[in-house]
């Protein structure tokens, strides 16, 4: 090779690295022309089940309703429904796809693309399609796609982490008949009364068979819904594009584009919004939604959450399998003193772990409430020695914060020393698994409308550990009145089984339970038309931003 | 210097197994579990058991790791255990903007460096001098997610002349490359510096002012030229540095490169994405050490190939 002339190559070098940005910036300007609109931005919204909007009568004529940008907290992960466990890739998917059925604002199960459902018997349910859906393809709405669609959830080839959904409820994909074009028949192995709302999940959005075929694969990228938007470009890690689907079967989005952009650091995803560069962004962190609301400058939205944070106790192991020292850790917690210091006064005291609105929410129970007296008595009848005990959490949000004061707490009324175990998210999940590890821990559960999906997964011993009951509960009559009521279809028979599974479980002591959380969102003044959803669906249609 | 190359070339094979070995035991040491991330807080026995068979996480992670190296030997960098898309695709296209990034920083480093470097050294003792030491100590010990979040709330929200986050515009990449290149073009500045008052002192610059040159061509050619081989040397080092920055900056200005990716794989420990965007950085510097290797028999004709 020959050698270059030092004074050359120096002269080279130089050059380069002049040229460097120059090139960058040219490729930078290249790309945006085609693929990117004037701004950048993101919203986010969670929506875990389905989002859309009810069907209209008479297709309204779209208002221009210009681009919704939405921060997401973190990155679309797949938009292929069975596919994600996250809430953002659901905010971005369930403006694509729609599902059978949707919880409404006011946590009613409604239809979406479903017209209506009959039950001739307990555990068949005959879905009739909405007339004149299409999807972004083109293609029409068709019984085919559903039972194409719930196949391929319930289909091992598929890997869907979220298939339980059906496989809870249904044999095999032979029970879901396809009657007619417009009909649908579904036979569970038994009466199973979540399996309404399990067809709001966000796994169960309808995708069109022959999108699906055609992609392979390639589906998270090209996906096809019957959504008021569609599918524009995802970008991993950039932004996620939508557009108005002018074709949609009921009222018409009025927005013309929204853009979902991943922004993970909190700092930085109020810089944008305080910036403008988005519109939009839910949840606000914590510490800043008192400030924003007193800037005036955006429109704060705050709304229950069908969710529960809590300390859960290992009910197996010693001391801790000692239900009186449990209740007496309880009545030693001040609640109500949580609730306004470390979250400003947002969100419930919890009683039980049902939201008092939740229809079958008991509130008769006896509540745990802040009695450093009792707590003292109950824990001289405990055998409890004195032993230091442990408390994990996870290092990220609010944990540090309230374990510090439950350690407070517990220490003044009843002079138990916690100690605390911060800890990484994986890791937490780990070391609470299995049950021969933790003591105490604090967690959050977000439920759904139906209050099996809170008191089953957490309470029934069949799903110790991993499986939602890590305080390794086991109570043999609540386990009978959980699987009873999940078997029981009518509301008003199964809701005494739950109050009476509440009270025994809020006597026993497995956890304590501490606040039922809220949802938040910052809107530019610009936007108009959203309201938060209980279960933060991310409901756009409605929206505009001037 | 064919052989030379070859040779080094060669030997990146073990180093970059190697990479990847430890990134498998430091995978099998820590703790958090893939399917149990994935499903969050419900995680079914059979769902977890089937996930975990379907990755293959249910193998020794030696037979797991002669996997991986079997599949790598084919090109095959395995698919992602949350999103279920190839990594290959993935890792490879946040790979210009981590580029982009760490290019403007390194341009940003050397031309701020150099300059305040040589200003310093021709006006040593004086107001700027001490400035610009003490601009080059608070750039080096700032870290990058608190100077980034000044210049966003600076620029992005009282300003608003820049974007806050993202990539796109030419003007998005301003205040990720000033905050990535701060370090380097402290570092840079100093041993300039230095460097430069050295051979300020030196008899051929002494000569050259007594042959009656200007002062500026004194400095630029004489000076600068043979007070450049430790700055190449630091440069060279920073493009690593670069790299490993980039993490916390993509993370702070939301820059979809390989340093976001890799902050969320390790969060949801996707090991295929982790272990491909590890790769990929190891090669890339690898190839830059040897291309210094190269540069520095350029630089100086003293070293040889050996």
């Amino acid at each position: 090779m020959p050698r270059l002339a030092r004074r050359t190559f120096l002269t080279q070098l130089g050059a380069a690295a002049m040229l460097t940005p120059l090139l960058a910036a040219c490729q930078q300007q290249a790309a945006p022309a085609g693929t990117q609109p004037s701004e950048s931005g993101s919203q986010s919204a969670p929506a875990q089940t389905g989002a859309g909007t009810k069907p209209a009568a008479a297709p309204a004529k779209p208002a221009a309703g210009g681009e919704l940008r939405v921060a997401l907290e973190s990155d679309v992960v797949t938009l292929d429904p069975p596919m994600f466990t996250d809430v953002y890739s659901n905010y971005v998917s369930s403006q694509i796809h729609e599902t059978l059925f949707q919880v409404d604002h006011d946590m009613k199960i409604v239809p979406m693309l479903a017209e209506k459902l009959e039950q001739p018997d307990d555990k068949t349910y005959v879905i009739t399609l909405r007339k004149g859906v299409k999807f972004h393809n083109g293609e029409d709405l068709t019984a085919d796609d559903v039972k194409f669609t719930y196949a391929r959830v319930m289909d091992p080839a598929t890997k869907s982490p979220r298939a339980n959904n059906l496989t809870d409820a249904v044999e095999s994909p032979d029970k879901i008949e396809v009657v007619d074009p417009s009909t649908v028949k579904i036979t569970l192995k038994g009466p199973f009364a979540p399996f309404h709302e399990r067809m709001t999940a966000g796994a169960l959005q309808i995708l069109n068979k022959k999108a699906v075929e055609a992609a392979g694969a390639d589906y998270a990228h090209k996906p096809v819904g019957t959504g008021p938007f569609k599918y524009v470009e995802w970008k991993t890690g950039e932004y996620a594009k939508l557009e108005r689907f002018d074709g949609y079967g009921g009222e018409k989005a009025k927005l013309d584009r929204v853009t979902f952009r991943p922004i993970p650091d909190n700092n930085t995803r109020m810089a944008e919004l305080e910036s403008g560069g988005i519109d939009f962004m839910s949840p606000i962190p914590f510490e800043e939604i008192e400030g924003l609301k007193k800037a005036g400058k955006f429109d704060v939205q705050v709304t229950d959450a069908i969710n529960i944070s809590y300390m859960a106790y290992n009910t197996q192991k010693a001391p801790l399998n000692d239900a009186n020292l449990r209740r007496a850790m309880n009545y030693a917690i001040d609640k109500q003193e949580i609730v306004e210091t470390i979250y400003v006064g947002l969100g419930a005291v919890a009683i039980t772990p049902l939201n008092p609105s939740n229809w079958a929410h008991n509130p008769n129970v006896e509540p745990y409430k802040y009695d450093p007296t009792k707590a003292k008595e109950l824990l001289k009848q405990s055998a409890y020695k004195g032993e230091s005990l442990e408390l994990a959490f996870n290092q990220a949000g609010e944990g540090p914060k309230l374990a510090e004061r439950i350690q407070a707490q517990l220490k003044e009324n009843l002079a138990i020393n916690l100690t605390l175990k911060p800890m990484e998210w994986g890791a937490f999940l780990t070391y609470i698994r299995g049950g021969d590890q933790h003591q105490m821990f604090l967690l959050g559960w977000s439920g759904n409308a139906d209050p099996d999906s809170i008191l089953y997964p957490l309470f029934h011993s069949k799903n110790l550990g991993a499986a939602g009951n890590r305080a390794f509960f086991r109570n043999d009559k609540v386990d009978e009145l959980l699987l009873k009521a999940q078997t029981t279809v009518k509301q008003e028979d199964r809701k005494p089984l739950y109050l009476e599974a509440q009270d025994i479980i809020l006597k026993e002591a497995p956890w304590a339970t501490i606040r039922h959380g809220i949802h938040s969102a910052a809107l530019s003044k610009k936007v108009q038309g959203f309201k938060l959803h209980p279960l933060n669906r991310q409901l756009y249609h409605n929206v505009t931003v001037q | 210097m064919f052989r030379y190359v070859l040779a080094k070339l060669i030997l990146t094979i073990p180093l970059l197994l190697g990479v990847t070995f430890a990134l498998f035991v430091i995978g099998q040491i820590t703790p958090g579990d893939p399917v149990l991330i994935m499903l969050g807080e419900r995680a079914l026995p059979e769902e977890a058991a089937q996930l975990r068979a379907s990755l293959g996480l249910d193998q020794p992670w030696y037979v797991q790791y002669f996997q991986f190296v079997g599949n790598l030997l084919r090109g095959d960098l395995g698919i992602s255990y949350r999103s279920k898309l190839p990594v290959a695709q993935e890792v490879i296209s946040r790979l210009p903007a981590t580029v982009e990034l760490a290019s403007a920083a390194l341009v940003f480093a050397v031309i701020i460096g150099l300059s305040m470097g040589i200003i310093s050294a021709v006006k040593r003792n004086t107001i700027f001098d001490r400035l610009a030491i003490l601009l080059a100590m608070l750039g080096a010990s700032m870290p990058v997610f608190w100077s980034g979040l000044l210049l966003i709330v600076l620029f992005a929200v009282n300003l608003g002349w820049l974007p806050a986050s993202g990539r796109g515009t030419p003007a998005h990449l301003i205040m990720p490359a000033i905050a990535l290149g701060a370090g380097g073009a402290a570092l840079i500045a100093r041993i300039t510096r230095s460097s430069m008052l050295e051979s300020l002192s030196q008899d051929y610059v002494r000569t050259a002012r007594a042959k009656g040159l200007g002062e500026q061509i004194v400095i630029l050619r004489h000076a600068l030229k043979n007070a450049l081989i430790p700055v190449v040397t630091v440069v060279g080092l920073q493009i690593g540095g670069l790299l490993g920055g980039a993490v916390l900056t993509e993370t702070v200005f939301s820059w979809p490169g390989i340093g976001l990716l890799t902050v969320q794989a390790i969060g949801q420990r996707d090991f295929p994405v982790l272990r491909a965007s590890v790769l990929l950085v190891a090669t890339i510097f690898t190839l830059i050490n040897l291309g210094l290797d190269i540069l520095f028999v350029q630089l100086d004709p003293r070293i040889k190939y050996r």
